[in-house]
C-alpha cells in the first residue's frame, strides 16, 4: 500500500485515484442495520483455516464477514487456509442540517466517520477550534483555507456549549 | 499481498479535490459538497435517528452493532472501528475474542492477510535482521502464555468532568485474555541487538489515512509505537499469535499482536509486522506527541493549569469497576445479592477491595477470587442483603504497593482513569 500511495504528488494523485480505483460502496449499501439474534458469534479461529471452497458464514452478511470484490478471485487461487479477510460495515450517522454540513461531510468524512462529531459531548468553540486545527496540522487533513471557519461554525452549532 | 481498507475511495477523492480546489481559489467545492451530501449519510433525512440521540452522551441507550468475527458490541465509531464491550461480558474471567473491544486509530487498517506471505521483520540496530514467517515464529521459538488485561488508555473517558473530546468510552474499553506467542526477548536475541540500543519501535499493517504528498499535504502520522529497550527485552513483552487459544480476530490484530503486560493497550500494536531496534529515542508522533500524560502518579492536571511536563503513558493505574449490579438492574429487597466487580493494576497485585453500601461512609472488605496471574484482573465479590430503597454502592481497590484509587482526577486527554466508582441501585 505504501508503494501504491507513495508515488504521486497531489495533483496527479486525485486524478489517478478517480481513474484507477472504484468508488467505495456507499454507506447505505454497506450499513444495513445489524441483525440481532440471527448471527451466532463465530469462534475467532474459524476463518483461519477454511477448507477449500468454504467461506465464512453468510450469516455475517450484510455488511460483515467474508470479503468479496478484489479479494475474491485471488482468494480462490490462494492455497487453502492462508487468507483472512475483513469487510467492514459502516454506520454513518445522519448529521443535523445546518450551514456547512456538506463541507463537513466531505472534508471531515473523507478520513473518518462523521460519527466522531455526533458522539462528542457539547464542547466549547475554543475546544472545537483546537480539534479542527489538530486535524489540519497534526493529521494532515486537506481543509481548504477558506472552509475552516465554516466547519468550525457547524461543529459549534451542532455540538457546542451555549455561548457565554 | 496484504491489503488494507481502500485508501483512495470516493470520499477521499472528493476531499482531496476539494482541498486542491480550495487552495486554488476555485469554486469547485460547493458542487462536490452537494454531490457528497447524498452519499455521505444513511438514507433518512437529517435531524433524527439513534445516532444523534446517542450522541448527546446523556444516558441514551448504546447502539449495538455486529462486526466481522464479533458479537454485538457498543458502537463508538464505525470508521475506523471503535467498539466497546458490554458490561455483562465481564462476568467471565477471560473475555471471549468475539466480545473483546476494538480500537483503531486511523482509516487504513488491514482487510486481507495472506498467512503464507506474511513476514515479521526484526531489524534496525541489530547484527542479523530477521524476516520471520508465522510458521517460523511458531516452530523456532519457545511458546509462552500470559493472562493479561488489555485496557485502552482512554477507557472510561466519558466520565471525566469537564468532558474531553475523543472516543467517548464507558468502562468497556478493556478485556482480559490468555495471550500466547513468543517472547520478544527471544526474537531480539536471535537478531542480536548491537551495543547502545535505546528503544524498540513497532509498526503494524495499518497505515496513514492520508499519505504525505509534499508540498501540499503533510499526510497522517502512521501508527507506530516504541518501548524502552529494557522493557522490550524484559522477557514479559510478547509477540502473540493466539488470544484465548485461537488466532486473533482481524479487528484485534491478526495475525500478530504485541503484548505488553501491565501497560496500556496503546503499546499492544496490532497486526504487528515490523520491529526495529533503535540507537536513539523513538521520535514518532504516537509516542513523542500523542499518548502523553502529566508526569505525576495520579495522572492529574487541571484545565486551568495544564502540566508543563508530560511523559509517554505507561503502566496502568490501579482501579476497580462494578460488573453487577449493572446500572438499572433490578435488585430484590431482603434477598442476598452478590455484588461483583473486577480490580486490576500494572502487575503489582491487588491487595484489597473495599465496598461501601452507604455512599462511602463505611467500608467493608470484598472477597477476592484466586489470583489468575499478576497481569490478569482479579474478581471480587461482596454479599449484600439490601433493604428497600435507593442505594449507592462504591468500590475502591488498593494494590500490593499501597497504590489506591483516587477520589478525583482529570487530564487533558482523558487517560488512565482510576477514580473510585459508584453505582446507584434502586431496590424494590
Amino acid at each position: 500500500m505504501k508503494a501504491l500511495l507513495g508515488w504521486a504528488t497531489a495533483g496527479g494523485f486525485v486524478l489517478a485515484a478517480s481513474l484507477l480505483l472504484p468508488p467505495r460502496p456507499s454507506a447505505a449499501q454497506q450499513s444495513a442495520p445489524p441483525e440481532k439474534a440471527t448471527d451466532a458469534p463465530q469462534p475467532a479461529g474459524d476463518a483461519v483455516a477454511p477448507r477449500a471452497g468454504e467461506r465464512k458464514s453468510p450469516s455475517d452478511a450484510p455488511g460483515a464477514g467474508a470479503q468479496g470484490g478484489r479479494g475474491r478471485s485471488r482468494e480462490g487461487q490462494a492455497s487453502a487456509g492462508t487468507v483472512r479477510t475483513l469487510r467492514l460495515p459502516e454506520f454513518e450517522p445522519d448529521l443535523p442540517e445546518g450551514k456547512g454540513r456538506g463541507t463537513v461531510v466531505v472534508v471531515c468524512g473523507s478520513c473518518h466517520s462523521t460519527r466522531y462529531i455526533t458522539i462528542q459531548p457539547p464542547l466549547s468553540r475554543e475546544t472545537w477550534a483546537a480539534e479542527v486545527t489538530k486535524m489540519q496540522k497534526t493529521f494532515g487533513a486537506p481543509v481548504p483555507p477558506d472552509k475552516a471557519g465554516e466547519i468550525l461554525d457547524y461543529l459549534v452549532a451542532v455540538r457546542g456549549t451555549p455561548a457565554k | 499481498m496484504m491489503e488494507r481498507t481502500q485508501g483512495l475511495g470516493r470520499r477521499r477523492f472528493l476531499a482531496l479535490a476539494a482541498g486542491a480546489a480550495g487552495a486554488a481559489g476555485s469554486g469547485l467545492l460547493p458542487a462536490l459538497a452537494r454531490a457528497a451530501q447524498s452519499s455521505g449519510s444513511r438514507g433518512a433525512p437529517a435531524g433524527g435517528g439513534a445516532a444523534n440521540a446517542a450522541a448527546a452522551g446523556g444516558g441514551a441507550a448504546p447502539q449495538l452493532v455486529k462486526f466481522p468475527e464479533k458479537t454485538d458490541l457498543i458502537l463508538i465509531t464505525d470508521r475506523p472501528p471503535n467498539l466497546e464491550t458490554p458490561l455483562r461480558w465481564f462476568r467471565e474471567d477471560l473475555t471471549p475474542n468475539e466480545a473483546f473491544y476494538v480500537r483503531w486509530h486511523l482509516g487504513i487498517l488491514p482487510t486481507r492477510v495472506d498467512t503464507a506471505e506474511f513476514r515479521l521483520s526484526v531489524g534496525g540496530h541489530v547484527e542479523r535482521p530477521l524476516s520471520l514467517s508465522l510458521d517460523e515464529l511458531r516452530t523456532k521459538f519457545a511458546p509462552v502464555s500470559v493472562v493479561a488485561v488489555n485496557q485502552c488508555s482512554g477507557n472510561s473517558r466519558r466520565f471525566f468532568e469537564p468532558r474531553i473530546p475523543g472516543a467517548q468510552w464507558g468502562n468497556g474499553a478493556l478485556g482480559n485474555a490468555r495471550w500466547t506467542g513468543v517472547r520478544l526477548r527471544d526474537l531480539l536475541a536471535k537478531a542480536g541487538p548491537k551495543a547502545g540500543a535505546v528503544d524498540v519501535s513497532f509498526g503494524g499493517l495499518d497505515g496513514p489515512t492520508l499519505p504525505a504528498a509534499p508540498p501540499d499535504y503533510a499526510g497522517t502520522p502512521d501508527f507506530a509505537k516504541s518501548l524502552p529497550f529494557d522493557r522490550a527485552n524484559d522477557g514479559e513483552v510478547m509477540v502473540a499469535y493466539e488470544m484465548n487459544g485461537q488466532p486473533l480476530p482481524m479487528l484485534n490484530g491478526f495475525p500478530l499482536r504485541l503484548v505488553v503486560p501491565g501497560w496500556y493497550a496503546t503499546y499492544w500494536v496490532k497486526a504487528l509486522n515490523e520491529i526495529n531496534v533503535l540507537d536513539i529515542s523513538f521520535d514518532g508522533f504516537w509516542v513523542a506527541k500523542a499518548y502523553r500524560v502529566p508526569k505525576n502518579a495520579g495522572v492529574q492536571e487541571s484545565p486551568k493549569d495544564l502540566a508543563n511536563e508530560t511523559v509517554p503513558i505507561g503502566a496502568m493505574t490501579v482501579r476497580s469497576l462494578f460488573v453487577r449490579p449493572e446500572p438499572g438492574e433490578a435488585v430484590a429487597a431482603g434477598a442476598p445479592f452478590e455484588v461483583q466487580g473486577l480490580a486490576m493494576d500494572s502487575g503489582k497485585g491487588i491487595a484489597r477491595v473495599e465496598v461501601s453500601t452507604d455512599g462511602g461512609k463505611t467500608w467493608a472488605g470484598a472477597k477476592l477470587d484466586a489470583e489468575i496471574g499478576k497481569y490478569s484482573w482479579r474478581r471480587w465479590r461482596f454479599n449484600w442483603t439490601p433493604p428497600r430503597g435507593a442505594h449507592r454502592l462504591t468500590a475502591r481497590a488498593t494494590n500490593a504497593a499501597g497504590e489506591a484509587q483516587q477520589t478525583a482526577q482529570w487530564n487533558r486527554s482523558g487517560y488512565a482513569r482510576n477514580v473510585i466508582e459508584s453505582v446507584d441501585v434502586t431496590v424494590s
